[in-house]
């Protein structure tokens, strides 16, 4: 699927609609330009989707001088990436993915411009298929903020919003950074306490309570020290679609987060999950992440991964749980656009007799410097 | 009798000698061993003050430590000493007479680096530098030393000066004067003044007390003197280099030797090939990864194809570090292109040097020249004939039986060969469970073929497993077995997840090929309408589903969390950040140790170990914390860690993960390098290969600069003249645009550099890191012209996409109707649009009454209407003053010197128009013309007679009549009295007397003075006369005296 490189030549080629956001994402920080042909090619429906032409423009935005080239059908991609600027910028989002989607994309972007960003999204907050803007808010910012990217660094919910209609809002600011340190984070830890958030929108307020009764049924068997807190948004925070979700952090006693989330829309042609039901599903999606364990959970890897390897002074090293199939193609695509190679190795752990495999990775960083920064 | 008086002895109140008592009194004063408490401070504020100050000291002492990064080293790489000067300054003898104090050896020539063992941990590279701008620059960026030779009885040349100034801007590195050409130096008195002014010379260039060595004439063997070199060469061994921030971050290194690896067949057929090179040296600087990009200055950007570690030529004597010289075995010497060291291994050739008049390259053998002489191959001769002639004269060969017999094994081999792929068709069959595809059985053949077998095996015993655990799914709890065994079929054929990731062969499938057998007719290809599975989610659940209903599993997963089964410790370290202890020791209910629950291989520690860390971290917390010490301590961690973490793998191993490491000779290949540079680099010009990051390409942006004109460089800098820049590792040509940048960030463009200070330049050039030194020339080869070739020196600023740098461009109108404030004015814009665009903004007149502009007039299009603060004038001129943008210009030109020889720089304007004598081109408009002004002429002021009447007395005009008959009646005719008349007439009697008098005075005094001129004259020459003889009279003198003195000599 993947052409990879061609010697002596400054570009880089890939097939296919899949990981399209890595190497996006990639090929901005590397400044080298990519190729991506044959995107649903031979489809009913062929070409790019408007999300993701969306998270082209998204990138676009930050960026000074970007060319991107999108044939007529949308097949094939020439992008050529600029100078990442960053500044503030607002950004409606495609309804059919939510905004977590696209904050993934600027989660890996943001701290490498040139100027802090303060970015609007405008669309969908949460979802059931991409992460929810409360679980990226309590893990992915925790770890940037823990990986040394702090002050300044937030997600603001201004409103919530709820496929299919949306009208959510969301301010996300990041800070720039000049150098970041190697991560060390080896220690898993055991689960020490769990929290969440189980949100309401357009919907009667008694659904959070069913959701976290159920949460509270499966958690507390483990420990005493669950706390969920319930939103309700009303009125002109709640957006223009109804519905209802939840997202679950478990604490470790090394400070490692993991987190679980679930939503359900409610409407017309929509059957909604029960909440008891939502809340036995997050409760068990958070189980299933505890028990894959690691220093980060599964949605953050690649995150973390990126992190390691734009550190410098030297080797970082991750303990992991399960690596997914994404993960797997950014360690690819890491090695094809900045020649970062990490040392994988698995681990069998035993915390407990549960004889589960962690994944110990490790890497040189490289030291890398945005293009953007100026000296004086 | 009484005594003797003798003068007292005077103590000495001023001069050097007074102060020296004073000291040692004081010094005497103050016993060693006193109280210290009694003579603690007594001014609170004094002791505030010199705790201050030996803190300062402390402080400016620190330096920000720096994680190293170099594992693995292999030997510290050659340091690369250069020497440098202009030519006939003895650079070769020099180097020669080092290389013979080194290694005994006698260099007939000097070319190329040569390396050589100068003692028990060092190894030099001398590389010789030409007079040459493009080597001069590229070795200031690499050497480590320098010595620069000077021509002492001929003095400084400019071109010392100028590699000064290049290697201040690239990270200045070691630098040591040579002044040479001793013996042509008469006198030693003269001898002395001369090294003097030059050392003092050096000094101002260097800093005060740089080391300047002296090297008398050549002696035997045309040599420098063996005991001056000796002592020069210690002086090389005991130096420090510090390496530059630029080097520390980019790994380089000088090619050895260069070799041509294009097959020799595609040459013939097309000279101009692009060739496959291979480069060898030492890598320096950082560790070089595969597949990287390097710059090689003076021919452009390339990728690595391929990177080879080879046996050091010229190791370091290992073992016995009792002795500290060298024993004659171990003083090497490589100099490949002098010459020595002429057999060279390589992975697939030899390298044998000959010298060509030694090289017998007649064939010995008879059959070897009939081979020599055929023309056509034998596959081509076995397709034109029945049978083949395999010499020229020789019998055909033509056996038939042999022939089928062949094609009948080649047969049999291909039947094989199908066997074989059926055999792993069907594995892959089999190992399909999860939504896999056709293509991944194209996978399972490039499989490897040696462990075929154990992997088809492996497969069917995981795919079994798999299946049996899809059916227990319901049944057994134990989802932790399910996990590992989804984790194992995971893998697959992969022996680690490492293998997994990076060999690339088990990638998720995205896309079906269109079948060729849903092919309708020839104009249709049915389309399958399954969709490509797009993966873009950076979550996705494991294939395995729990029962989170079950009690088994319950009990697991309890003790993931804090209230799970009892642990006697939990074990950490002090910084868990640093060090990962996850050691426990599992309780059973009974309180025994039952496990040791420590799979990771570090955290296997003894007790005993752990007590040790505990007592370090009542240690440290005992040490007051320290910001200084605390950095110090997490660099040394960092560092530890860097070291340990590919500790257990070889060289080659851990080049996988942070490449080859400095100090390691390589080889580097690189494909379709232009056949230039292989025939025209010369043989002396050093070729280095930088290693860049994926920034760095040769992507061209906007750069910015804080640029100064050099203050040696005769003539300012002209905008969008074209200049040759050094940056980094490149050199190219670029048009840069000087701006300046104001107060309020605005960057105002400058035609020309201001001489004595600093200004911006922005240029097309690629990134690089904000902060690296630059240089600009604008010529590189000197001609009887140039003197100093440096024209500006500068810092890198900051890359970037746009730039916003603008002129002022002043718009003008006049006004063609005024009421009261309002004014309309026209000639300032051609079209409504125009003015719609500068709507709102301040204008001004001459005078110096503001205004703005307020709308546009619907005819005639381009006047406006504006109003001012005041009524202006007709004769009044309105300005616009705007800031226009400047039009960057993209120029970006590489100098290829390596590629071609007589690289020519774009010339600049005044050049071209030198070389054809076209004059300057002049605009009639901008010359300077006369201005004649008219002077105005205004109308009479008229007063109102009403408003006359009401003015008071003071403003009112006053009317005086002016008529001459007036006048006249207010003087009236005097008439004298007789009396009168008569005193008048005497006074008038009495003045022409006088006046007479006057006269005859005037003249007699202009008769006296010139005769007292006359006797002046005559005395002064008559004095010059009498000095005209004195002298002569000296002179001859003199001159006879003279004559005497030579005679005698």
């Amino acid at each position: 699927m993947t052409t990879g490189i061609s010697l002596n030549s400054k570009k880089l080629e890939y097939t296919g609609p899949s990981f399209f956001r890595q190497r996006l994402v990639l090929s901005t920080l590397s400044t080298l330009p990519i190729i991506i042909s044959d995107i649903r090619y031979g489809e009913e429906e062929p070409g790019i989707r408007e999300y993701e032409a969306g998270v082209i423009w998204l990138l676009e935005k930050i960026m000074s001088g970007a060319a991107i080239e999108i044939n007529e059908t949308g097949t094939r991609i020439v992008y050529k990436p600029g100078i990442l600027i960053g500044g503030p910028i607002e950004h409606v989002c495609n309804l059919d993915k939510s905004i977590g989607y696209y904050l993934e994309v600027l989660l890996m972007v943001a701290p490498f411009c040139k100027e802090p960003i303060k970015a609007r999204f405008k669309g969908v907050t949460n979802c059931c298929d991409d992460p929810s803007v409360d679980y990226l808010k309590h893990t992915s910012l925790k770890l940037l903020d823990r990986a040394g990217i702090s002050p300044g660094l937030d997600i603001k919910i201004i409103s919530r919003g709820a496929k299919p209609l949306g009208g959510g809002e969301v301010l996300f600011t990041c800070p720039v950074i000049q150098k970041l340190k190697p991560l060390h984070w080896l220690d898993p830890g055991l689960v020490k306490k769990v929290r969440g958030i189980a949100c309401t929108m357009r919907v009667a307020p008694t659904n959070a309570n069913r959701m976290i009764d159920e949460c509270r049924g499966v958690f507390n068997r483990f420990l005493p020290d669950v706390f969920i807190v319930s939103d309700h948004a009303k009125g002109k925070e709640s957006g223009k679609s109804p519905g209802y979700g939840m997202c679950l952090v478990a604490e470790t006693t090394s400070g490692t987060l993991l987190a679980a989330n679930t939503f359900t829309s409610v409407g017309e042609g929509i059957h909604p999950d029960r909440p008891e039901d939502i809340g036995k599903n997050c409760s068990h999606l958070l189980l299933e992440e505890i028990f894959r364990g690691g220093c980060v959970d599964t949605r953050n890897q690649s995150l973390v991964l990126l992190l390691m390897a734009m550190a410098s002074d030297g080797v970082s090293r991750v303990i992991m749980g399960y690596l997914t199939d994404y993960t797997i193609e950014f360690l690819r695509h890491l090695k094809d656009f900045f020649g970062v190679m990490f040392k994988v190795e698995t681990k069998p752990d035993s915390t407990g007799g549960m004889h589960r495999q962690l994944v110990y990775l490790s890497c040189s960083g490289m030291g890398y410097w945005s293009i953007g920064r100026p000296t004086f | 009798m009484e005594a003797q008086e003798n003068k007292p002895h005077r103590k000495p109140h001023s001069g050097p000698s007074a102060v020296k008592k004073k000291r040692k009194n004081i010094k005497q004063k103050t016993p060693k061993n006193q109280n210290k408490k009694a003579f603690a401070f007594k001014s609170s504020v004094r002791a505030a003050r010199s705790l201050r100050h030996t803190l300062d000291i402390e402080t400016k002492r620190h330096h920000i430590p720096v994680a190293e990064q170099t594992y693995n080293t292999a030997e510290v790489p050659p340091y690369i000493v250069a020497v440098v000067g202009p030519p006939k300054v003895g650079k070769s003898t020099l180097i020669r007479s080092l290389v013979k104090n080194y290694t005994r050896h006698n260099l007939r020539s000097v070319i190329g680096p040569i390396t050589i063992v100068s003692g028990r941990k060092r190894r030099l590279t001398f590389i010789e530098v030409d007079n040459d701008m493009c080597c001069m620059i590229d070795v200031a960026k690499i050497a480590d030393l320098c010595l620069l030779l000077i021509d002492a009885s001929f003095g400084f040349e400019i071109e010392t000066f100028e590699f000064i100034n290049i290697l201040q801007v690239h990270g200045f590195p070691q630098v040591m004067g040579v002044l040479t050409h001793l013996d042509l130096i008469p006198r030693t008195k003269t001898l002395r003044r001369a090294k003097k002014d030059l050392r003092h010379r050096f000094w101002t260039e260097i800093y005060q007390g740089a080391k300047v060595f002296y090297l008398s004439g050549i002696l035997n063997g045309d040599l420098y003197p063996s005991m001056e070199v000796h002592n020069l060469s210690r002086f090389i061994s005991v130096m420090r280099f510090h390496p530059t921030q630029w080097r520390l971050s980019h790994a380089f290194f000088l090619a050895d030797r260069v070799e041509d690896l294009t097959p020799f067949e595609d040459m013939r057929l097309e000279p101009s090939i692009d060739r496959n090179i291979a480069l060898y040296g030492y890598i320096r600087g950082t560790n070089l990864p595969d597949n990287s990009w390097v710059h090689i200055p003076g021919c452009g950007d390339y990728r690595i194809g391929e990177i080879k570690l080879l046996q050091d030529p010229c190791p370091l004597p290992g073992g016995e570090k009792k002795r500290r010289n060298l024993n004659e075995k171990q003083k090497l010497i490589y100099a490949p292109k002098c010459g020595i060291g002429q057999l060279s291994l390589d992975n697939d050739a030899i390298y044998v040097d000959l010298p060509s008049k030694n090289a017998n390259l007649e064939p010995s053998n008879d059959l070897i020249s009939a081979i020599l002489r055929t023309n056509t191959g034998v596959d081509e001769k076995l397709a034109d004939a029945d049978g083949v002639m395999l010499f020229e004269n020789s019998e055909q060969v033509c056996d038939i039986e042999s022939e089928e017999k062949r094609e009948s094994s080649i047969a049999s081999d291909t039947g094989g060969e199908e066997n074989r792929e059926n055999s792993t068709g069907s594995d892959s069959e089999n190992d399909l469970t999860t939504s896999e595809s056709d293509s991944d059985s194209e996978i399972s053949q490039e499989g490897s073929e040696k462990s075929e077998e154990n992997n088809s095996e492996f497969q069917n015993a995981s795919t079994q497993v798999i299946k049996d655990g899809y059916t227990k799914l319901i049944s057994t709890p134990s989802w932790t077995k399910m996990y590992n065994e989804y984790l194992d079929h995971r893998l697959g054929r992969h022996s680690s997840l490492q293998e997994l990731i990076y060999s690339k062969k088990d990638t998720i499938l995205l896309r079906k090929q269109p079948h060729t057998d849903d092919l309708l007719g020839d104009l249709f290809i049915v389309n399958d309408n399954r969709k490509q599975l797009v993966h873009d989610s950076s979550y996705s659940r494991m294939t395995v589903n729990f029962d989170f209903n079950n009690e088994s599993t319950y009990q697991e997963l309890k003790n993931l969390f804090v209230t799970g089964r009892k642990r006697v410790k939990f074990r950490e370290n002090s910084d868990d950040n640093r060090e990962f202890r996850n050691g426990f020791i599992e309780l059973d209910d009974d309180g025994n140790e039952i496990q040791k629950l420590d799979n990771f291989p570090e955290n296997e520690f003894s007790e005993s170990e752990s007590e040790n860390i505990e007592k370090e971290v009542v240690k440290k917390q005992q040490i007051k914390s320290d910001y200084f010490k605390d950095l110090q301590q997490q660099t040394n961690d960092q560092d530890l860690i860097n070291k340990g973490e590919y500790e257990q793998f070889d060289i080659l191993q851990s080049a996988k993960y942070i490449g080859y490491p400095p100090g390691s000779y390589i080889r580097i290949s690189i494909d379709s390098i232009p056949y230039e540079f292989i025939n025209n680099t010369k043989a002396n010009s050093p070729i280095i290969v930088g290693s860049l990051t994926s920034q760095e390409l040769e992507t061209t942006r906007y750069t910015h600069a804080r640029v100064k004109q050099h203050r040696w460089h005769k003539k300012v800098l002209k905008t969008r003249d074209p200049i040759i820049v050094s940056l980094g590792w490149r050199r190219f040509q670029t048009l840069p645009v000087y701006y300046t940048e104001e107060h309020n960030k605005r960057k105002r463009m400058l035609k020309y550099t201001p001489e004595h200070s600093h200004c911006h330049a922005v240029f097309n050039a690629p990134v690089t890191h904000p902060g690296t030194g630059l240089l600009a020339l604008q010529v590189l080869t000197a001609n009887a012209k140039t003197t100093f070739r440096i024209a500006l020196t500068g810092v890198l600023l900051e890359n970037s996409q746009t730039i916003e740098v603008v002129k002022k461009l002043k718009l003008t109108g006049t006004p063609y109707k005024i009421y009261k404030n309002t004014a309309f004015i026209k000639g300032m814009f051609n079209s409504a649009l125009e003015v719609a665009k500068f709507e709102r903004s301040i204008i001004q007149t001459v005078s110096g009454i503001r205004g703005i502009i307020k709308r546009n007039v619907s005819k005639p299009s381009g006047h406006f209407r504006a109003s001012f603060e005041d009524k202006i004038l007709m004769s009044d001129i309105v300005f616009l003053r705007v800031w226009h943008q400047v039009e960057l210009p993209l120029f970006y030109n590489p100098v290829c010197n390596h590629v071609d020889r007589d690289w020519n720089a774009m010339k600049t304007v005044a050049e071209i128009r030198h070389e054809n004598n076209t004059p300057i081109p002049v605009q009639k408009d901008s010359l300077y013309q006369k201005v004649e002004r008219i002077t105005p002429k205004f109308a009479p002021l008229k007063i109102p007679h009403k408003l006359e009447k009401d003015l008071p007395f003071k403003s009112k005009p006053k009317y005086v009549m002016k008529s001459k008959g007036l006048a006249n009646l207010k003087k009236p005719a005097v008439i004298l009295e007789p009396n009168e008349q008569k005193v008048m007439k005497m006074f008038q009697q009495l003045r022409t007397a006088h006046n007479d008098n006057l006269r005859k005075r005037k003249i007699e005094s202009l008769r006296k003075s010139e005769l007292n001129e006359k006797m002046k004259k005559k005395v002064e020459l008559k004095r010059l006369q009498s000095v005209k003889k004195r002298r002569r009279d000296f002179y001859t003198k003199v001159g006879k005296k003279q004559a005497r003195s030579k005679k005698k000599n």
